[in-house]
């Protein structure tokens, strides 16, 4: 089916005597002064803008370095996670044949993804890696682990109880020493994650509505400054939307600049803490790499600020606008 | 071209600024609105440019009826204008060429057009070579140049003003007023508003005289 075609309704030349093109390039420098002209009123009044634009940076930098600290966090479970969720540890005397014919057993279970074994000796290789004891392990002239079966579960959070049953399963067999739920502390801290996450969401919420009243307010105070200009703008025929544009830039850059600014903040934040977080890391003998926002998250923030902005100032001026063509 | 027809506007304290004003001002003509101070002259001015609406009657201007437009009609009413005040009404933080620009800013013009005409209209009214200056650095009568150089840089089908020479000294008054004639010989329709009778002795035209909100013309 084919949609009806509408035709939009262009409105006639009225500026006497001029082309399309004129009008557009008359259009496009309306554009360009507005936009020059608000960010060298902003320039021009350093102090005052400067004010406006810390409180914006650090508002909304308070939200992306709590959002910073969880993705790092959240970087870090996922680099401790294997993706094997739980882990069968075998009875010492249990070989390596027996450890296979099991290993394929399970496998065949419901719910089971994969299965991996991992030997006596990759067992000693990963603990030595890992655990910043390898110096110690080399003085054992004996390998004292036993073997692992790893097992990856789908979806186990949706059948609980079928895997609750399978660990039970597992326990009672007789090659089984203990099984360990690895799954468990991970979901214990992505469950706080995910907490910390909604609880950065709603405080991001709250502080957007923070910037929309600091640039609402900031914009405010400029129109009462410019009440004169305005009256003189409207005698002369300019429309609405023309007074406004202005002032949309003026809060454009705002949300700009501010936006700009928080980054900054938080990178010097990152930069603070940096020092500390790997001297943790070192303790757990990890090597700790830190994720800044990535450009998406840089782009979001940027957007956002300048779009709350920009309409802040809309809304201010809208309702100025009524309440001076009321009078 | 530009047409009261019973025109009453009064206002919500009950006061009648105009009562049943008509007449009539073709393309081409300068005409003086007179009368004392407070007989409605600012009023049917502001009428003209849909400041204010009547209470009663009809305004038609080229065609078009003021009383019936609509708001988002207004701004391009106004664009047919070249308003001038009694205060000048410029910019203070705008050179004198952006102040002249402003009406065809607003309209939308193109920049090399806007240049072209910025430079005629202040050689018209002899301040060219002031370009860049500040209204604040200029005289009373060289300011309200500006303002009339503001008024007909993008060729209004009439220009209105409201006591342009309320401000200025005689002698600067009478240049002023010569300046309107001089536009008026050129083909453009002005309508000044003044309580000054030795100016409008000056300039025999055609004269309509407001008293207590009722019109009276008296012909040159």
């Amino acid at each position: 089916m084919k949609a009806p075609v509408r035709q939009r309704v262009r409105p006639v030349a009225r500026a006497s005597g001029s082309t399309l093109r004129d009008r557009f390039s008359g259009y496009l420098s309306q554009h360009r002064t507005c936009a020059q002209e608000a960010l060298g009123r902003i320039m021009h009044s350093p102090y005052a803008a400067s004010l406006t634009i810390a409180v914006i940076a650090i508002v909304l930098a308070l939200p992306a370095s709590f959002q910073l600290g969880i993705n790092n966090l959240r970087h870090i479970t996922e680099a401790v996670e294997s993706g094997y969720q739980l882990s069968v540890f075998l009875k010492p005397e249990i070989n390596a044949d027996i450890a296979r014919r099991l290993s394929e057993k399970v496998r065949n279970q419901p719910h089971v993804v994969d299965v991996r074994v991992v030997s006596k000796e990759q067992g000693l290789e990963q603990l030595q890696h890992y655990s910043g004891l390898g110096d110690a392990l080399k003085t054992l002239n004996f390998n004292p682990l036993p073997i692992v079966i790893k097992i990856s579960l789908q979806d186990r959070l949706r059948y609980h109880q079928d895997v609750e049953r399978l660990v039970a399963q597992l326990r009672d067999l007789q090659e089984t020493d203990l099984v360990q739920d690895d799954q468990q502390m991970n979901d214990r801290l992505r469950a706080w994650l995910h907490l910390a996450e909604r609880s950065t969401e709603a405080l991001g919420l709250l502080l957007g509505l923070g910037v929309l009243l600091v640039v609402g307010n900031t914009i405010r105070l400029e129109m009462y400054s410019r009440r004169e200009e305005i009256q003189v703008q409207r005698f002369l025929g300019a429309t609405d939307g023309y007074i406004r544009r202005p002032f949309l830039y003026t809060a454009f850059w705002y949300g700009l600049i501010g936006s700009m600014g928080a980054i900054f903040l938080v990178l010097i934040l990152l930069l603070l803490v940096y020092g500390p977080a790997r001297q943790l890391s070192a303790l757990y003998g990890g090597d700790l790499q830190l994720v800044f926002l990535g450009l998406p998250d840089f782009l979001i923030l940027v957007l956002l600020a300048c779009s709350v902005s920009v309409m802040a100032a809309w809304t201010v001026l809208t309702h100025y606008l009524l309440q001076i063509s009321a009078e | 071209m530009l047409e009261f027809r019973d025109v009453t506007k009064r206002y919500s304290g009950g006061s009648e600024a105009l009562r049943g004003v008509s007449f009539s001002i073709d393309r081409g003509e300068m005409v003086f609105l007179t009368g004392h101070s407070g007989a409605g002259k600012s009023t049917l001015m502001r009428l003209v440019a849909v400041m204010e609406r009547p209470s009663r009657g009809t305004i038609r201007l080229d065609g078009q009826m003021l009383n019936q437009a609509r708001a988002r009609e207004i701004p391009f009413i106004r664009r047919k204008l070249g308003l001038i005040f009694q205060d000048y009404r410029l910019l203070q933080d705008r050179t004198v060429s952006e102040n002249v620009a402003l009406p065809m800013m607003i309209a939308g013009f193109a920049p090399d057009i806007i240049e072209r005409r910025v430079r005629a209209s202040l050689d018209k009214v002899g301040l060219l070579g002031r370009e860049r200056r500040m209204p604040q650095g200029l005289s009373g009568g060289e300011q309200q140049r500006v303002g009339i150089a503001r008024a007909i840089a993008h060729n209004p089908l009439v220009i209105l003003a409201d006591e342009p020479t309320g401000n200025l000294d005689p002698d600067l008054a009478a240049e002023i007023m010569d300046l309107f004639a001089d536009f008026n010989q050129s083909g453009t329709t002005v309508l000044i508003a003044t309580h000054d009778p030795l100016l409008v002795a000056r300039h025999p035209v055609r004269q309509l005289v407001l008293s207590k909100g009722h019109m009276t013309e008296v012909r040159a």
